[in-house]
């Protein structure tokens, strides 16, 4: 091992040993704490029972040793010699757990040591050394506690000392086989597992000899665990790139589908919006930020329609389908939406999709398609069809109207002498004539081949003589023609016939005829002239 | 030749009157017939012969007259008047000798110069077998056989 690798170690213990969160520093401070605690509880009990040993065998020796003087104390005594029993005072202090002593005979003192005080002395009394049951004095001895505490001290420490010596090898030896034990590998698996990444094939690497214990266990656990993980990872992923491909696949449907869709919550703010929703709304300038219909009724022509519309739609739960006419303000024209509204159920929210069409171009061409089967392709009167609508119309709805129908006189002549070219021109010129003369609610229709018919609501009996009149004048007017042999003017008559409705008739049919009998009866006579239906 | 003779007549006698004394006598303790004290207590002369005191119970000087040292009737007075051995009693006044504060009694040979210097000397105190009392002192003390 280099030298290098060496010191790394040391510092990792260092490491290790000085983190106040890890394991081991907390078990060392533990044990040695609680170990100092035993011990300073210990020595405290230790020191008291040596202590009162000590005491008990200091008062034992000082009672051996008051009586061992005894006899040359009670001589002192007997004979009140102070000088002997000094000596016996003498005697006794010079041993250590001596402190102090005093000789008392039985009403003096005979001898006393500098030190004694009196009280926490030991007693003994002294008995004439010829007659025993006579006492004639007291030695006090005061044992040297101080001495006593010093050795119960020493001894209490010195077991202490014993103890720790056994302790603290042992508290070593545990901390480093817990750290080789527990520590080193759950550092070791630690760091292990911050390198794995969950869901890869990475593992813990186990050791065979360790594999039957604790942390070999919960290597093992977890290695399972990792195993599980990368299943599900692996299960999740596949999943997942299902998801996102038909995620991409939805959103390209959804993105470059030229159908205009919208995604709208319940409370009407648009989730998704694809881009050609985007262009149609934009183009029509509406916001598409608003809600949804509120930003579609702003250009609505009907809003109200369209409100209850989405209305009805989300309280059914229903398809709904429905065209709209809007203005679009930027161009000032009109622009006709399809919507569709579709109510969908996601996680217990309501939604709907809205499919949006322009339907304008559709419009205007069926407008077209109708306006030209009504309409009298040479003269671009109505045609009889349209006639028969707007006057169906005008009976369903009750009103009062006149009906005219004109029968041009001499207009086949033209037409074999100058060709249809002259003919057309003619009917152009009568239709031309008639459109001048009557207003734009009035109807002026071409009713086929040289017949024409007017129509016109709430009206006198004197306009209306007034009005065929003019309209004869009108018919009469020649119009000028140009021909191979040169110019001429041509001019027609006609002859009208008028029936009223609902006066003469009930139903359309029954008016045409009353009007065609009354014409035929102009035919027949003067023509070039009016008449009314007569029953 | 007079020491001789001295001892072949002395000597005889003495063993006798001991031991007659240690057989036959009580030891009495005697004083000069002038003297007030009529009876002396054991612990009184405890206290005299020990050394406590050198006085009578009355309280004038008490000469204290004794054997000399190792003389048989010593041995038996002092045996009999503190309950020790002799061994002890020796043991004692080694000890008390040194401080000089007891008062050691006088020592003397034999009975007769006991009982001479008791009859002669007012404040001296002695002790005799009871045999060898004379009219010249008066007893003040009888041990009980």
């Amino acid at each position: 091992m280099c030298p290098h690798r060496r010191s790394l170690r040391t510092s990792k213990w260092c490491i290790v040993l000085f983190n106040k969160h890890s394991l081991i520093t907390r078990l060392t401070l533990l044990l040695s704490l609680t170990t100092l605690l035993f011990s300073v509880i210990y020595a405290k009990l230790y020191y008291r029972h040596v202590f009162e040993e000590e005491l008990a065998r200091a008062n034992g020796t000082v009672m051996q040793i008051g009586k061992t003087v005894s006899a040359t104390a009670s001589i002192a005594a007997y004979l009140e010699d102070k000088d002997l029993a000094t000596e016996v005072v003498n005697g006794l202090i010079s041993n250590d757990i001596i402190l102090s002593a005093a000789l008392v005979s039985k009403d003096t003192l005979l001898a006393k040591s500098i030190l004694h005080s009196g009280p926490g002395s030991i007693q003994l009394k002294l008995v004439n050394p010829f007659f025993l049951s006579e006492n004639i004095g007291m030695i006090h001895i005061a044992p040297n506690t101080l001495i006593i505490e010093q050795n119960a001290r020493s001894i209490a420490l010195g077991g202490v000392k014993t103890m720790l010596v056994v302790i603290l090898p042992i508290i070593i030896l545990l901390t480093t086989l817990v750290y080789w034990q527990v520590t080193r590998p759950l550092n070791n698996l630690g760091k292990q597992l911050a390198k794995i990444l969950p869901g890869s094939a990475q593992r813990l690497k186990v050791d065979n000899h360790a594999s039957h214990n604790e942390i070999g266990r919960i290597e093992l656990g977890i290695n399972s665990l990792l195993d599980k993980a990368e299943a599900l990872f692996e299960q999740e992923r596949s999943l997942r790139a299902e998801v996102v491909e038909l995620e991409k696949r939805f959103r390209l449907m959804f993105e470059q589908s030229s159908s205009p869709t919208l995604l709208v919550k319940e409370e009407g703010d648009i989730l998704l919006i694809n881009d050609a929703a985007k262009d149609l709304l934009v183009g029509m300038g509406i916001d598409v930020d608003e809600r949804f219909p509120e930003n579609l009724g702003l250009y609505c022509k009907t809003p109200d329609i369209l409100y209850t519309f989405t209305e009805n739609s989300i309280k059914q739960k229903q398809v709904m389908q429905s065209e709209f006419e809007f203005l679009n303000p930027l161009t000032q024209s009109t622009v006709w939406l399809s919507i569709i509204v579709l109510n969908t159920l996601s996680d217990g929210k309501w939604y709907f999709q809205v499919f949006l069409a322009d339907i304008t171009l559709r419009k205007t061409m069926l407008n077209q398609l109708n306006k030209r089967a009504q309409r009298d392709s040479l003269t671009g009167l109505y045609n009889r069809y349209g006639a028969e609508l707007m006057l169906l119309d005008w009976i369903d709805n009750q009103c009062t109207f006149s009906l005219l129908l004109i029968d041009l006189d001499k207009f086949k002549p033209i037409n074999d002498v100058y060709g249809h070219n002259a003919g057309d021109a003619l009917l152009k010129h009568i239709a031309c004539q008639l459109s001048g003369a009557m207003d734009t609610t009035d109807l002026v229709c071409r009713w086929g081949g040289d017949e024409f018919l007017v129509a016109r609501l709430d009206i006198t009996q004197q306009e209306l003589t007034r009005l065929a009149q003019q309209l004869l004048e009108a018919i009469n007017q020649p119009m000028p023609f140009e021909h191979r042999e040169g110019q001429t003017e041509l001019a027609v008559g006609a002859s009208i016939g008028i029936a009223h409705f609902p006066q003469h008739a009930e139903n359309l049919k029954g008016l045409v005829e009353c009007a065609d009998v009354a014409m035929y009866s102009i035919k027949k006579t003067s023509r070039n002239n009016f008449t009314f239906y007569s029953e | 030749m007079r020491l001789k003779q001295f001892f072949s007549i002395i000597l005889p006698w003495l063993l006798f009157v001991t031991c007659s004394a240690n057989t036959t006598d009580t030891l009495v303790v005697i004083v000069h017939p002038g003297n007030l004290n009529q009876h002396i207590s054991q612990h009184q002369l405890v206290d005299l012969y020990m050394g406590k005191y050198a006085a009578f119970p009355d309280g004038t000087l008490a000469k204290v007259l004794d054997y000399e040292q190792g003389h048989p009737l010593r041995t038996l007075f002092l045996t009999s008047l503190t309950g020790r051995p002799i061994g002890q009693i020796n043991a004692y006044w080694s000890q008390v000798k040194f401080s000089g504060k007891a008062s050691f009694p006088q020592a003397y040979q034999s009975i007769d110069a006991i009982l001479e210097e008791v009859a002669s000397t007012p404040d001296a105190i002695g002790y005799v077998p009871a045999s060898a009392v004379t009219e010249d002192v008066k007893v003040v003390y009888r041990f009980v056989q």
